[in-house]
């Protein structure tokens, strides 16, 4: 199951996606995904979500109010690294693009109105990316486990940081106290 | 000058022929009947040499200048001649001294008068050379600045053709592509429909294992958004059109002031609590326009009050005044709002610019109403300060 979090300021927009993640297959080469979609028509209140719950996909729109799908995106890459991202707009201005390439790292910028095959396949091939990547970092840690250069502790903890952003670091509150809640 | 001035004077320049003719005889007359005045080389000036005649030299600053001859005078007469004569010719050298002073101060002033004169003539010359240099650099750099401006408002018109055309394709795109994408959801959901009629036997079940309820219901969701999409499209172009009058409708005569009581009839109900409208309008003549633009201008203008009063989080009122003149007619929209600044002001009438937050304003009103205006050759001004209102002054000129 790979999670979705769709944000465009247009309801429709988002209605008109969840319908099409639903029934379209989400596929490529001999690997598919089924989709668990969660929407958003503000990016503050995603934002405040992907503060809580891991995404493995963010699709978001670039012009909306509050905030823009840059700044989202690069809200989210600082909690979640490791997840894809996708910017889907119809504002074709070549600014955004380029600080959405350089700000945010994103997978793909697709145009509206999109096609639906497109999209689909772009959502698949990041999510089918962003899995080999994290597989390769495993492989990777487990060689050099073997190899002395890591302990398993550190592994752990960076599989641990991976499910659960922050948690290997101990926030220190005003009164020596440490806090749960990440004062970020 | 002092060459001159103080120089060696000879008798026969001190005495020309007219004193000659003057002394001579007084001469002639005083030594007896016989003188006769001659120069330093010999030369008789007055009277007749004889060879036996006394000579008395005649004296100019210790040098021997001439002569005095007489035979018949005694040596004490010719002296007192001499005396006299040399005493004549001081004074003629005093008076030549000051003569030539005089002339040569005279020619100097002269010269220098001519130089002047001179050095004058040609710094007019360098001037009206340089005058007409600087007319024609003057005439270049007037035809370069008509040159640029052309080029900036060609620029400025393709950057707000470009700006329409963004602002279009961003308004148009975001409809379209969820209508696309739904109506290809869609054909999924109809073959759902399509495999049910190959599962009929199945009965319930295969209702059921197709999710056909889910599909019924949100298949209606699917056609209502996409609908409101399609016209969300078609109004767009419906303003675009206006904005550009391409399909202009027959004009005809109207009373401005029914126009303003229209529109102000359409938002009367829409404007938010705290706003009040308050007309002041006197008598218009009859005006040849396109009612319906006029009327879609000023309710653009009626809602961008009321909203700069909405922004600006308190109660206000908007008034509205018309009066005419013999020129034309004059009406104002004041609004006590948020206003704008500077900056807000001079790109009001930019096609989709917009102070709403995106998705609030299309950013068509201002420059929308512009157009109208222009197009029933009129004008339209802007006063607006931060934080005291702002006021969009109409004038339309009536033909006589």
């Amino acid at each position: 199951m790979s999670r979705v979090m769709l944000v465009d300021d247009e309801e429709s927009i988002l209605s008109a996606l969840k319908r099409l993640l639903r029934v379209a297959p989400c596929a490529i080469a001999n690997k598919s995904f089924t989709l668990e979609v969660e929407t958003f028509s503000s990016p503050a209140a995603a934002l405040e979500r992907a503060h809580h719950e891991a995404f493995d996909l963010f699709v978001s729109d670039y012009r909306m109010p509050e905030m823009d799908g840059v700044e989202f995106l690069k809200g989210v890459k600082e909690l979640q690294p490791d997840a894809a991202r996708l910017i889907l707009s119809g504002y074709a201005d070549l600014n955004a693009l380029v600080r959405a390439v350089n700000e945010v790292g994103i997978d793909r910028f697709i145009g509206k109105p999109w096609n639906d095959y497109e999209l689909m396949s772009a959502i698949a091939q990041s999510l089918a990316h962003r899995d080999l990547m994290l597989e390769n970092r495993q492989l990777a840690n487990l060689v050099r486990m073997e190899m002395g250069e890591k302990t398993p502790e550190a592994i752990e903890a960076e599989r641990l940081e991976a499910l659960e952003p922050g948690i290997t670091q101990v926030n220190w509150g005003r009164t020596a106290r440490y806090c749960l809640i990440p004062t970020g | 000058m002092n060459e001159t001035f103080d120089r060696e004077w000879r008798i026969e320049e001190l005495l020309d022929p007219a004193t000659l003719q003057r002394i001579g005889p007084a001469l002639t007359a005083l030594l007896g009947g016989d003188a006769a005045i001659v120069d330093a080389r010999g030369s008789v000036l007055w009277g007749a040499l004889t060879n036996d005649a006394r000579r008395e030299p005649v004296k100019l600053e210790l040098e021997a200048v001439g002569h005095l001859a007489s035979a018949n005078a005694a040596q004490a007469q010719l002296a007192a001649a001499r005396c006299l004569l040399e005493h004549l010719l001081r004074t003629q050298i005093r008076y030549k001294m000051a003569s030539n002073l005089h002339l040569e101060v005279v020619a100097a002033d002269f010269d220098r008068l001519r130089l002047e004169h001179a050095r004058l003539q040609e710094s007019e010359a360098r001037y009206k050379a340089l005058s007409a240099e600087l007319e024609a650099r003057v005439k270049v750099q007037v035809a370069q600045l008509e040159e640029r401006q052309q080029m900036l408002y060609e620029a400025e018109k393709l950057a707000s053709v470009g700006q329409l055309a963004a602002g279009v394709a961003h308004e148009v795109n975001n409809p379209l592509g969820f209508v696309r994408s739904n109506l290809s959801s869609f054909q999924v959901y109809l073959s759902k429909f399509a495999q049910l009629r190959d599962r009929l036997a199945e009965g319930e079940t295969a209702w059921k294992a197709l999710d056909l309820d889910f599909l019924l219901e949100d298949g209606n969701d699917l056609l209502a958004e996409t609908l409101k999409g399609v016209d969300r499209i078609a109004k767009i172009v419906s303003e675009l059109k206006s904005f550009s009058n391409v399909d202009r409708a027959s004009e005809e005569f109207a009373d401005l002031n029914t126009c303003l009581k229209h529109a102000a009839s359409v938002i009367e109900g829409q404007l938010p609590a705290g706003v009040s409208l308050r007309f002041n309008l006197l008598p218009l003549p009859g005006l040849i326009c396109l009612p319906g633009h006029i009327n879609q201008m000023l309710l653009n203008l009626l809602r961008n009050a009321g909203q700069a009063i909405v922004d600006a989080g308190r109660s206000g009122e908007i008034l509205v005044t018309s009066e005419a003149d013999e020129a034309g007619i004059t009406i104002s929209i004041h609004d006590d709002g948020v206003g704008m600044t500077a900056e807000q002001q001079a790109r009001a009438f930019e096609p989709f610019f917009t102070t709403r937050p995106v998705g609030s304003g299309a950013g068509l009103g201002l420059s929308t109403a512009r157009n109208i205006v222009l197009a029933h050759s009129g004008r339209i001004a802007l006063d607006s300060r931060p934080n005291v209102g702002t006021t969009v002054t109409l004038f339309f000129p009536v033909p006589k």
